[in-house]
């Protein structure tokens, strides 16, 4: 996916670090497991923070090991395995393989027509083994996914439901089970969902207007200006973190809870602030 | 019935973390898959679902959303599927605008009375068809920045619904509902900037790492250059 979900790495305890890594890890583990090793490509911070948060809402037996890494030949990395680690791995892959035919369809440039091509190529028979294993949350996500497609080619300047119709993606895959808690997990991820699409949008725009590609955020930074977006974007952006956040109090995680509010508090933040500072240093 | 903090076993004034912690050591004990050796595990079960029902209730009090008529799973009176029936704004339905009920009389406009509608099924959790009336309505008073407001933030256009919120307390400044709604809105994020600065705040972290291989390898280097000076 994008990146968004990524810890803010010098606050942490070294023991948080190592916790996080553990279950970075434990899902490129997993990924590795599925037997090929191009599904490894469907790492990313993102999933790795589904794995922690569902690792700790649900608490199953988990094995934490030292094991090789053929990134790390000198030490070992801590890896942390658990049932939930295969549901994560199926959700990454399914959400790299969407993303690739995605974005070879749109065609937007070469480069991304043919990486899109050769993921999909890549992940086809994987993708349909999740198909069958999970066809109504796949449904729902194609769904979804189609209602993304027909906004941007429409030129939506609803920012709500363009941003929406990624939340739910991102809420159906945050809800692993229907449970108690499937309402606080499906709206946890929904807010967290538009975050990174709305995020994404922001780091786009000026690439986009370029390339007269599609962006929700078109109006906005005709009408505010690089600087008035940044304040408009903030603001959003803000308002859909403390929704998210708002949800996630609400359930019992006391396992790594500190962690994950590392990440949602503060390490969400990273990519965004860096785009302003880059853009002041070019100045 | 027991008070579903005398199932946990914790006081009532006990914090959110005190009442999440009682929660785990109870549902460690009572989980199905601890309990499946245990001659008693039908009993170990029971225990467990009450555990997470009491939990549940007691956090959603806790954040205004209240008990009200709504399922365990969170589903609205109307039965339909959508989980954003939860979000029924916190406290708001049980004063004001939503319990007059206001009689429809002859000398309302026919804006009004679509107000009155709109009102109506935002208090029956019918947000999507308030929605579509509001839509509809071309005179937009306070009273429908208002109603938009919360009918949006119930299905979860939480960034509309702010907009909405702040233009009904504009045109209606000594309005106490709609200054409510507003204020809860900036609580929230205000809220979160306070919690956000404990974890280091919104700025950018030191470490730059975008994707994967980039990320191993600046880990690679700065283990080595970590080892290198503890």
């Amino acid at each position: 996916m994008f990146g968004y979900i990524a810890a803010n790495k010098p606050e942490l305890k070294i023991k948080e670090y190592n916790v996080y890594r553990s279950y970075y890890c434990g899902l490129c583990k997993a990924l590795g497991k599925k037997g090929r090793q191009c599904a490894r490509l469907s790492l990313s911070y993102d999933m790795a923070f589904v794995y922690l948060f569902l690792s700790s809402l649900y608490e199953p037996k988990k094995t934490q090991k030292n094991e090789h890494c053929i990134l790390h030949p000198v030490t070992r990395v801590m890896v942390t395995e658990n049932k939930i680690a295969d549901y994560t791995a199926d959700m990454s892959v399914l959400m790299t393989y969407l993303k690739g035919r995605d974005d070879f369809k749109d065609r937007e440039t070469i480069g991304k027509s043919v990486a899109g091509r050769l993921v999909m190529d890549a992940q086809e028979k994987d993708y349909k083994k999740i198909r069958e294993k999970y066809p109504r949350k796949v449904g729902i996500i194609l769904s979804y996914m189609k209602k993304l497609d027909e906004g941007e080619k429409a030129l939506s300047r609803d920012i709500d439901y363009m941003a929406g119709n990624f939340g739910h993606i991102m809420g159906e895959i945050l809800c692993m089970n229907s449970d108690i808690w499937e309402s606080t997990v499906r709206g946890m991820g929904f807010y967290l969902g538009k975050f990174i699409y709305l995020m994404d949008a922001y780091e786009d725009i000026e690439n986009d207007i370029k390339k007269k590609n599609y962006n929700p955020f078109f109006d906005a930074y005709k009408r505010l200006g690089r600087e008035g977006l940044y304040e408009y974007a903030k603001k959003i952006l803000l308002i859909m973190m403390a929704d998210c956040t708002k949800e996630f109090e609400r359930l019992p995680i006391v396992d790594n809870a500190e962690l994950i509010r590392n990440i949602l508090y503060s390490g969400v933040w990273t990519k965004f602030e860096r785009k302003r500072i880059n853009h002041e240093k070019s100045l | 019935m027991r008070s579903p903090y005398n199932v946990l076993g914790v006081p009532e004034n006990a914090s959110d973390d005190e009442i999440k912690k009682a929660y785990r050591r109870l549902s460690r004990k009572y989980h199905p898959d601890a309990n499946i050796n245990n001659p008693n595990k039908e009993v170990a079960e029971e225990k467990f679902k009450e555990v997470q029902e009491a939990y549940k209730q007691i956090m959603d009090i806790r954040s205004g959303k209240g008990s009200g008529y709504k399922t365990a799973y969170g589903e609205s009176k109307s039965g339909g599927s959508n989980p954003f029936n939860d979000f029924d704004f916190g406290g708001f339905g049980s004063f004001g605008e939503f319990n007059q009920r206001r009689q429809a009389s002859s000398t309302e406009t026919a804006d009004e009375k679509y107000l009155t509608a709109a009102c109506y099924y935002i208090s029956e959790g019918l947000n999507e068809e308030a929605l579509k009336i509001l839509v509809q309505i071309k005179t937009r008073n306070a009273r429908w920045y208002f109603l938009s407001a919360v009918a949006n933030l119930n299905v979860g256009n939480n960034i509309i619904a702010e907009r909405h919120a702040a233009q009904a307390v504009n045109m209606e400044p000594y309005n106490t509902e709609y200054r409510s709604l507003y204020l809860k809105i900036k609580q929230g994020t205000a809220g979160y900037r306070q919690r956000s600065a404990q974890y280091g705040g919104m700025q950018m972290s030191s470490f730059p790492c975008v994707c994967c291989m980039t990320n191993m390898l600046c880990d690679l280097c700065c283990r080595c250059i970590r080892i290198g000076t503890i």
